[in-house]
């Protein structure tokens, strides 16, 4: 894609959420009888802050010479970029599964948090987590796996009494419960 | 300094309230740096147990705790680039970075020695003015100047973190629109529950308990860098950060004493003020210290200056924050209310007159307060030689548990699952914004100070009856107000150089 296009594409993403925004500012335009501006009045202002910083930025990108906005990428950035000519040259379908899980575990450990309770979930999520990133060895997984619930179940649930999600299905709610009870009373 | 020696002698006069010291210490400090509780977590279990205890003793104990777990979330900062509170998130700018090139030591060590500094001279300013600061501050600062303050705030702060000022402004306004979901500040009619777009709708109940802070720190930093490393490790590109126990030398603190000075000034300054405190002290401290350093491109790439100017100031703010509280009865933040509530439940009555009757209480929490920042010191240099070890542990077997940490803390704020999906969504725009130069702490200060900035507006507005030109007649406000512009104005202009010497370079090359 060229640079111009590109700058176009990202004016027109804050362009399309600055007017979805706006759009949505509707559902609560109500008058306030105690404050003119009503409830909408400080949204509309933040929304034209964005339409004006975006404007500003493809204004200033436009005329600025090509190279200067990756002027002096900070350590990050070139590590990012190092990372991604290495990947490059080395994307097989293992390698793509890999960094779809990076991401995707960590959402299905939440999907599944909500239903199956914390309890229940974390252990998988834990092993799993370790397997894509490459431990392979499975005592080292099921060593770190019990450790780590280890300490955490006795730091937060039994010392702290954090809350945590107990699962909404209710053969898992009634089992997240039962740990609870058998951790907080020291069993 | 009579009654300060009285204070010392009767906090390390007899076993029981030196324990109770040692205790709330540890347990500051523990809290602060874990992910998930923090020391308002800590305060609200023992409230229930303070009414049993003696009045200076419940106090003390708060006092401590405060010091102390402000300065804890430094360390899991530095470590982990987890803030254990928001008032740490600036320290994670540099302060990771540090670790990542084998400096870890080195920034533990500048945290543990300016927290501690910065508290200590909070507390010494503490105990000598604060009758008269307090009056000050709070007939002096009403809505339109917070207002103002906030203004220039944002400010000051735009460009930290951000690739150039137009990024850090964008995501200074994307955490401003955040702020904005949930209920508004006048009337408590719900903003942006209800989604209606192409015929398709939606709402949730629990949005209009809007959007908090702490799942967005927690995903920006914590989620997002796990994210970044694990991707790292499957390309095999992550190098490992060295288990340095190197400290700062003499000649660095030396070098830092200006960055040190003007975050002392400017975390004790925003400490006073209700409602504002440690967090926006710790963002005032770095971003000024960006803009008066001779090389501000080197920070967030691992500059001492940076830890240095974030962990005094919101050191510093920790003293502040008991003026208004112990002066006028105004707590600025959750923990205050608590001493606030202590103070109530023992039939004292915060205000001026408590310097009268309750003088020896109020002495034993000044030098609590003093103290504690000196043990910070101590124990600081210990955590220090210990807690970098941690480093030597593979990132791929932390990786799990800080993602566990981080679902932890995220729903123990409010019991909500809304927040734990914040987090994680807040994660992956985490890792995307580190690609595009947008700025996270950008979009957490927008996100921290628009429910604020909001609610000081309406206020001011009603109070100045509608007039923006009221703001002129109150001098703190249009000084305050005009110098966000000259910031905004002198920013824009250096951009304009920067491009254009840019240009030059390149019109230099291509002949």
């Amino acid at each position: 894609m060229s640079r111009q296009l590109l700058i176009v594409a990202e004016w027109l993403f804050w362009a399309v959420l600055a007017l979805i925004l706006w759009l949505q500012t509707g559902a609560f335009s109500e008058e306030i009888a105690e404050y003119k501006f009503g409830a909408d009045g400080w949204p509309k202002v933040v929304i034209l802050g964005l339409v004006i910083g975006a404007t500003g930025q493809a204004a200033f990108k436009w005329i600025a010479p090509a190279d200067s906005d990756s002027a002096a990428p900070n350590d990050a950035d070139t590590k990012d970029s190092q990372g991604t000519q290495a990947a490059k040259t080395s994307l097989t379908w293992p390698k793509v599964m890999q960094k779809i899980a990076i991401f995707g575990l960590p959402l299905a450990y939440l999907w599944a948090m909500h239903r199956i309770g914390f309890f229940v979930a974390s252990p998988l999520f834990i092993a799993l987590y370790l397997y894509v990133l490459e431990v392979r060895n499975w005592r080292l997984i099921l060593g770190v796996t019990v450790i780590i619930i280890a300490v955490i179940f006795y730091v937060f649930v039994r010392l702290f009494y954090v809350a945590v999600p107990v699962g909404a299905w209710e053969s898992f709610y009634l089992i997240n419960n039962e740990i609870i009870t058998y951790i907080r009373m020291g069993l | 300094m009579v009654d300060f020696l009285a204070g010392t002698l009767t906090l390390f006069g007899d076993v029981q309230t030196t324990t109770i010291f040692i205790l709330a210490l540890f347990g500051g400090m523990l809290f602060g740096a874990i992910p998930g509780v923090n020391m308002l977590t800590l305060g609200a279990v023992i409230l229930p147990f303070t009414i049993s205890m003696q009045p200076d003793h419940a106090i003390m104990v708060f006092a401590t705790i405060y010091c102390a777990g402000v300065f804890g979330g430094a360390i899991t900062a530095i470590l982990f680039n987890i803030p254990g509170a928001p008032e740490n998130a600036p320290t994670c700018f540099d302060g990771y970075p540090m670790t990542q090139k084998g400096q870890a030591g080195k920034a533990i060590g500048a945290a543990v020695s300016f927290s501690a500094l910065g508290g200590a001279v909070s507390a010494i300013v503490m105990m000598a003015a604060t009758p008269l600061i307090a009056k000050w501050a709070v007939t002096s600062f009403g809505p339109p100047e917070i207002f103002a303050l906030i203004c220039f705030g944002l400010a000051v702060s735009a460009s930290v973190g951000a690739k150039t000022l137009w990024k850090g402004w964008m995501s200074i306004f994307l955490g401003l629109a955040i702020a904005t979901i949930g209920t508004d500040p006048v009337g408590g009619i719900r903003r942006f529950n209800e989604w209606s777009l192409f015929g398709f709708e939606t709402s949730s109940y629990y949005l209009s308990a809007g959007i908090h802070f702490i799942p967005v720190i927690l995903g920006f930093f914590a989620v997002s860098e796990v994210l970044t490393q694990a991707q790292n490790i499957a390309e095999g590109t992550r190098e490992r950060p060295k288990a340095s126990m190197q400290l700062p030398s003499i000649a660095e603190f030396w070098m830092v004493r200006i960055t040190a000075l003007r975050s002392m000034v400017l975390g004790f300054f925003a400490g006073v003020l209700p409602g504002i405190g440690a967090t926006l002290a710790a963002f005032l401290g770095y971003s000024q210290a960006v803009r008066w350093s001779k090389t501000p491109e080197k920070y967030g790439k691992g500059e001492l200056d940076g830890v240095v100017a974030s962990e005094t100031a919101n050191n510093a703010a920790t003293g502040a924050a008991m003026i208004p509280l112990l002066a006028l009865g105004l707590p600025g933040g959750a923990l205050t209310a608590m001493m606030l509530g202590i103070f109530q439940i023992h039939g004292m009555e915060p205000g001026p007159l408590i310097f009268i009757n309750s003088h020896d209480l109020v002495w034993v929490m000044f030098a609590a307060m003093f103290w504690a920042n000196i043990a910070i010191l101590g124990l600081g240099w210990i955590q220090t030689k210990t807690v970098v070890h941690i480093l030597r542990i593979p990132f791929r077997w932390l990786a799990p548990g800080i993602l566990l940490l981080a679902v932890i803390g995220a729903f123990a704020l409010r019991n909500l699952l809304i927040d734990v999906w914040v987090m994680l969504l807040a994660g992956i725009i985490g890792y995307l914004l580190r690609r595009t130069g947008y700025s996270a702490a950008g979009i957490v200060l927008g996100l921290i100070l628009g429910k604020l900035g909001e609610s000081a507006f309406a206020k001011s507005m009603q109070l100045l009856d509608y007039s923006a030109l009221g703001f002129a007649d109150r001098p703190i406000a249009a000084f305050l107000l005009i110098a966000s512009i000259i910031t905004v104005l002198n920013s824009i202009i250096r951009e304009i150089r920067a491009k254009r010497g840019a240009r030059a370079a390149t019109k230099m090359l291509m002949d």
